[in-house]
């Protein structure tokens, strides 16, 4: 039985990686008391996948994972046993049953949904990134651990909106996630400094992941 | 602690807390602030099972919260020291010079700087002289803190012994003192009268002209002239917790633990775990299956380990594992059994719990040869490791793991080289195997670790090798290591020596080690942070001689800066023991024959086993 599990990652657990999250997860399960199943061979592990690493400090109210079970339960039961025994921090938002169509989070994976806010009020926001979007092409230089090659990211950016107060300045961005393409927020963000002429303060910038998107029929969709 | 701080330093969940089963309380409403502070790292601090139980034990009183705090590392304590943030406790994030008790546990000598790093991060003078009414009362415990005196002007006061027995006690009277406005002194004079406890500002120490005691006695009439240490009788009567703390993040050891018993019946003459946890004390294999069920449920851990200095010695042993097995093998649940004898029902559990292919089988014969192994008490012979090992190459295993120590008491290069031929020999005993069973080859992992003596063994009058003949023995041995199926490792050299110093300083050296910490000594049990030339420099800054405190033979009639501690096992015993050792004499282990060490004076455990 495959289950979808939605959750969110808020407050000082985001200071944990990707790795102990699914530790986190794993004894989660194991007091939870959920009947999961465990791969075969010489090292069983339980069967269950995440949508996406999330970086380690950055918030998110939209993260998925897929579970096995050897049990058919409830898909309140699984929430509720859940939320019992999680962390501060991380809250099971949603749990729904796989359905016949349905493939791994992982593999639907399309787009990523950020709020993100500049720590500093930026006048005309709105404006400068119309004008941005003028341009046939935003090339920023992407450095990977191998090697630095000069890379087009508009192509990754689906929407952009500014949705400021009076003392920051504050987008919403659908940018590409997944294995086919995938756009670090934080590149964007980069790429936007650039193009205002300012330096990229990483402290100064805090990001916040919404929602995780599969690509029904050229529209976007919660997993 | 800041996000923008824990955005910049290396796993920031060190500092986060909050880990499934920390203990929430209002401090506003409890009478005492805990801090239990760990000298290392928070990955290594959550892993010891000393923590887990004592947090719990505290914490079970609704008059106290004990809250925990770790050393922070480089990159943390950089931006605290910068930005002058206070050490603070993980629970409430409150600073530590704000808490009633900061208590150090004390597992290794090479810890010392990082007490005294945590003490001054917090924002506390490191003199215990130079603190005042408002600043937390230090109290240190653990194995080193049977011989307290390197860190007697920096310490309030010591817990000799197992914090169950007196603790209580100890903050009922600290809790009574401080509602009627008493000072700190009059706690600590009060305190003197509470067992296994050891405030050191009420004892003065005179030397002789060659350095050695002369004196060491009480200032106040309320001092025993005697501390000794305090041990739980029945620990199945005595406290244990439920729960674990499980921490968010990946730590040395993440499972269950359970302590199984206390002390070893062994008698290894260098092994001061061996005498100061004295007598054995068993917990019923009841009372543990019992508790692993709410260990497993509260935690989740996918892994169980047993815990004691020898768990092949546990009387309950099979009973144990195979309820163990039975009740957890169904849930995924690991068994992992450190410390076993091997033999042929050890090898049928192991292949039960474990993943064959990728386990390895552990040895400590400790020294090369029977005569050697004879001298150290060493129960162990040739013969049992070449079986074990023949056995568990039977049963598919093909890596070995021995570890080994050099510069123990009367070595010879015959010893040295012998660690080799033993080595080698196990290689012999896999090639026996027919042809067809030896389809992965063979590895045998040596290693080999310096000898420390330390207080409280029969060896605590011996010389320690000097840097300079470690380094001749090492080499020896690695260069009579012939057959490639064998790696061969070594401790570092360096970090032993030092730890020799320190193991039997005495109040002198406390300059020493703070000289060492402010030239940026800490850290000092991490291999790659050690800096011996720091250590060198500060004990010649003060004036002190390291060798005076390793490299000396010691007359049995000295008086060791440790002798007013009782561990209950007498020192006509260790000296005994001493000589049989030069004779190559064994003694027998507890069950087998009482050698009447004097540790049934306590009243309780192995000695009155039927
Ligand atoms: S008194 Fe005898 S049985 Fe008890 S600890 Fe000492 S040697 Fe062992």
């Amino acid at each position: 039985m495959k289950y979808r599990i939605k959750f969110s990652k808020v407050g000082k657990i985001r200071f944990i990686g990707h790795l102990d999250l699914l530790k986190v997860f794993q004894r989660a399960i194991k007091r939870g008391k959920i009947p999961i199943s465990y791969s075969k061979g010489f090292n069983p592990h339980q069967l269950m996948g995440f949508a996406i690493p999330l970086p380690l400090g950055m918030a998110s109210v939209g993260e998925y994972l897929d579970v096995e079970t050897s049990e058919e339960i409830p898909p309140e039961e699984i929430m509720s046993a859940l939320n019992n025994v999680m962390p501060e921090g991380i809250q099971i938002l949603d749990v729904r049953k796989f359905t016949k169509s349905d493939r791994s989070c992982a593999a639907v994976l399309e787009a990523a949904l950020y709020e993100i806010l500049l720590d500093d009020k930026i006048i005309d926001f709105s404006e400068i990134i119309k004008n941005m979007f003028l341009q046939n092409s935003f090339e920023i230089e992407k450095i990977s651990k191998r090697k630095t090659k000069i890379e087009d990211i508009k192509p990754d950016i689906f929407s952009l909106e500014e949705i400021s107060n009076d003392k920051f300045t504050f987008f919403r961005t659908i940018i590409s996630a997944g294995s086919q393409r995938n756009l670090k927020p934080e590149l964007l963000v980069k790429y936007i400094y650039k193009y205002m002429g300012r330096e990229y303060e990483p402290l100064k910038v805090k990001y916040k992941r919404i929602e995780l998107f599969k690509n029904n029929n050229g529209e976007f969709l919660p997993l | 602690m800041r996000d923008d701080i824990l955005l910049r330093v290396e796993k920031p969940a060190r500092y986060i807390g909050n880990e499934i089963n920390m203990i929430k309380k209002n401090p506003e409403e409890v009478d005492i602030r805990f801090a239990f502070c760990f000298p290392d790292v928070y990955e290594v601090g959550m892993s010891h099972v000393g923590l887990q139980i004592l947090y719990y034990f505290f914490n079970r009183r609704s008059d106290m919260y004990c809250e925990r705090c770790f050393a922070p590392w480089y990159d943390m304590e950089e931006i605290m020291r910068n930005e002058n943030i206070h050490l603070f406790a993980l629970e409430t994030g409150d600073p530590l010079n704000k808490f009633d008790f900061l208590g150090f546990t004390l597992q290794y000598e090479m810890s010392f700087t990082n007490v005294i790093n945590m003490i001054d991060l917090a924002g506390i003078p490191i003199w215990a002289k130079d603190r005042k009414e408002e600043h937390p009362i230090i109290i240190a415990g653990g194995p080193c803190a049977y011989n307290p005196e390197p860190l007697a002007e920096i310490i309030d006061l010591f817990y000799i012994g197992e914090g169950e027995v007196s603790y209580d006690e100890l903050m009922d009277l600290y809790k009574e003192n401080k509602k009627n406005g008493g000072t700190k002194k009059e706690f600590l004079e009060k305190a003197l009268k509470v067992d296994g406890i050891y405030v050191p500002c009420f004892y003065d120490v005179t030397y002789k002209e060659n350095g050695e005691i002369e004196t060491f006695t009480p200032n106040h009439k309320d001092a025993p002239k005697k501390v000794r240490k305090v041990i739980v009788n029945d620990l199945d009567k005595a406290f244990y917790p439920e729960k674990q703390l499980v921490p968010l993040i990946e730590v040395v050891h993440d499972r269950v633990t359970m302590e199984v018993f206390r002390g070893c019946i062994r008698g290894c003459r260098f092994c001061q775990a061996g005498y100061v946890y004295r007598p054995v004390r068993e917990r019923s294999a009841e009372n543990l299956l019992d508790k692993a069920d709410n260990l497993v449920k509260y935690s989740g851990h996918e892994e169980i380990s047993l815990t004691s200095l020898s768990t092949g010695d546990y009387r309950d042993f099979k009973k144990l594992a195979g309820g163990l097995v039975d009740k957890f093998s169904g849930e995924n649940i690991n068994i992992s059994l450190p410390s076993l004898r091997i033999d042929a029902f050890s090898l049928e559990l192991m292949k039960k719990v474990q993943e064959v292919r990728r386990s390895s089988l552990t040895f400590a014969p400790e020294a090369g040869t029977q005569r050697l192994r004879d001298v150290i008490n060493k129960g162990i012979t040739e013969e049992e490791i070449l079986n074990g090992c023949g056995l568990a190459f039977e049963g598919g295993w093909n890596r070995v793991k021995l570890y080994f120590m050099v510069g123990l008491p009367t070595e010879t290069d015959d010893d040295l080289i012998g660690i080799a031929k033993l080595s080698s020999a196990i290689v012999d005993k896999y090639y026996e195997m027919p042809k067809e069973k030896r389809t992965r080859g063979v590895s045998v992992v040596v290693s080999s670790s310096c000898f420390v003596p330390k207080p409280f063994t029969p060896f605590q009058w011996a010389p320690q090798a000097t840097f300079k003949e470690f380094m001749a023995k090492q080499k020896l041995v690695k260069t009579s290591m012939e057959r490639k199926q064998i790696k061969f490792n070594y401790h570092e050299v360096q970090l032993s020596s030092m730890e020799g110093v320190l193991a039997r300083g005495d109040r002198r050296i406390g300059k020493a080690i703070v000289r060492a910490w402010e030239k940026g000594a800490k850290f000092d049990g991490w291999n790659d942070l050690f800096k011996y030339d720091i250590w060198t420099e500060a004990f010649k800054e003060i004036g002190l001689d390291m060798a005076f405190y390793a490299n000396r033979q010691r007359e049995y009639d000295e008086i060791l800066p440790w002798d007013f501690i009782s561990i209950g096992v007498s020192k006509e015993f260790l000296i005994n023991e001493m000589e049989k050792a030069l004779e190559g004499k064994i003694t027998l282990n507890c069950r087998s024959q009482c050698a009447m060490c004097g540790a049934k004076s306590f009243g309780g455990g192995v000695c009155y086993e039927v």
